[in-house]
């Protein structure tokens, strides 16, 4: 006949046995699931480096104006004199939000030129066309051989404060 | 092979045999040790022991000096079967031997101290038990693991949402832009420029020249004439008839559109 000490003994083994196979196992899914938790974050993590290249890569621009430097309409005075065009006056007409960090500004320039500068803006707005559009020119010939021209111009440009709709 | 008790647990009582049962011999050894003593008798137990060694357990008792400055030492033996039946739980036994009429109290180690088998299942619980410690104590680690895995996971996430929206603006935002310049190249101006220039055999007469939704439109200052016309026909202008809009237009052709497709 078994006595109760040998029964306890036995007892306390299947015990420890049990509970060793319990741990086992929980050891064992546990494993499992932290090694599909950390494959599935590094996926994750090279998914979110990727959209973080792939958002560079969409990006439009460079931005031609800064508008932390000085006003829009100033600077595209400047890069249109820059091109041969007199500028009498320049505006902005709106500002449109392109991006997180960009804006796209509608300016509308009068002034004058001759040919050579009409197409000196033409070639200049084709070359940068990530960064501006050439929305609408119209040049009157005057007598003087140059024109009196109105240029309308999308340009990208950061730092603008965009309005609020 | 059986070695006798050093010391007895207190609250135990010894069991008292039979002087027949107790085999005394005495031994004269040039020691009062009863370590030395012990190790004297374990060395010629088989030739002290009345009965196999294996089946005997034996008990040294220092009696007193004897003659030549040796010490007298009283050995007792016993079957082990006897021991086994006094005590069961394996408890020592206290047996009286005779020695030339003189009673000897020997104490005898029980059968479950010295000989007994080595309690395997006691050692496996304890392994069992540490080692069930140590899985818990992984167990916990993992845990934790899989918590910080799992936040850095979801910050993960958050930050993929956050760029796929961010990209997908940037593609929309780009779509949209090189929809518009598509539609608006300037390059169309230039084109119309040379274009007017090259029929005219020079610079061209014009007065004026608008450029919109990427195409551009002449009023030449002088009416064409029908060569300048197939020639700019010829380049893919297209002629406006009837749709002078400038007060110094006259009747015939003077006015042309050039769009994307002549400047290909």
């Amino acid at each position: 006949m078994i006595g109760r000490s040998t029964l306890l003994r036995y007892s306390l083994a299947t015990l420890v046995v049990v509970i060793l196979l319990a741990l086992g196992l929980r050891l064992g899914a546990q494993s499992s699931a932290l090694g599909a938790a950390q494959s599935e974050l590094g996926d994750t993590e090279r998914n979110a480096d990727d959209l973080k290249l792939a958002a560079e890569r969409a990006e439009i621009g460079p931005p031609l104006l800064d508008a932390k430097v000085s006003p829009p309409e100033d600077q595209v005075k400047q890069l249109l004199a820059g091109l041969g065009v007199t500028v009498s006056a320049a505006r902005v007409t709106g500002v449109s939000a392109a991006g997180p960090r960009f804006a796209v500004v509608k300016i509308v320039a009068d002034g004058s030129a001759d040919a050579t500068a009409l197409d000196r803006v033409a070639l200049w707005a084709q070359a940068n066309a990530r960064s501006v559009v050439l929305e609408r020119l119209t040049a009157s010939a005057r007598a003087d051989g140059r024109s009196d021209v109105r240029i309308e111009l999308d340009v990208l440009a950061r730092g603008v404060s965009l309005p609020v709709t | 092979m059986a070695s006798p008790s050093e010391a007895a647990s207190p609250d135990s009582a010894p069991q008292e045999l039979v002087a027949d049962e107790v085999f005394v011999r005495a031994i004269d050894l040039p020691t009062l040790s009863l370590r030395q003593a012990r190790a004297a008798v374990a060395q010629q137990i088989d030739i002290l022991s009345p009965s196999p060694p294996g089946e005997t357990a034996w008990s040294v008792v220092l009696l007193g000096p004897s003659e030549g400055g040796l010490n007298r030492f009283a050995v007792g033996f016993v079957r082990r079967q006897i021991i086994a039946e006094l005590s069961p739980d394996g408890a020592a036994v206290r047996l009286t031997g005779r020695l030339d009429d003189q009673a000897i109290a020997f104490r005898f180690d029980g059968a479950g101290d010295a000989d007994a088998p080595v309690d395997w299942l006691n050692i496996a619980t304890l392994v069992g038990v540490c080692l069930a410690i140590v899985l818990a104590g992984a167990n916990l680690r993992i845990d934790h693991e899989l918590d910080q895995v799992q936040t850095r996971l979801d910050a993960a996430a958050g930050v993929v949402r956050q760029r796929a929206g961010a990209a997908a603006d940037a593609a929309r935002v780009l779509a949209a832009w090189r929809a518009v310049a598509a539609t608006r190249k300037a390059g169309v101006v230039d084109c119309a420029l040379g274009d007017l220039a090259r029929v005219a055999g020079g610079p061209a007469k014009v007065a004026k020249l608008e450029f919109a939704d990427g195409q551009a439109t002449a009023w030449l200052s002088a009416p064409a004439s029908d060569a300048a016309v197939a020639g700019l026909r010829a380049l893919g202008a297209a002629p406006v008839v009837g749709a002078a809009t400038d007060p110094a237009a006259a009747p015939t052709v003077q006015q042309f559109q050039i769009g994307l497709a002549a400047c290909g």
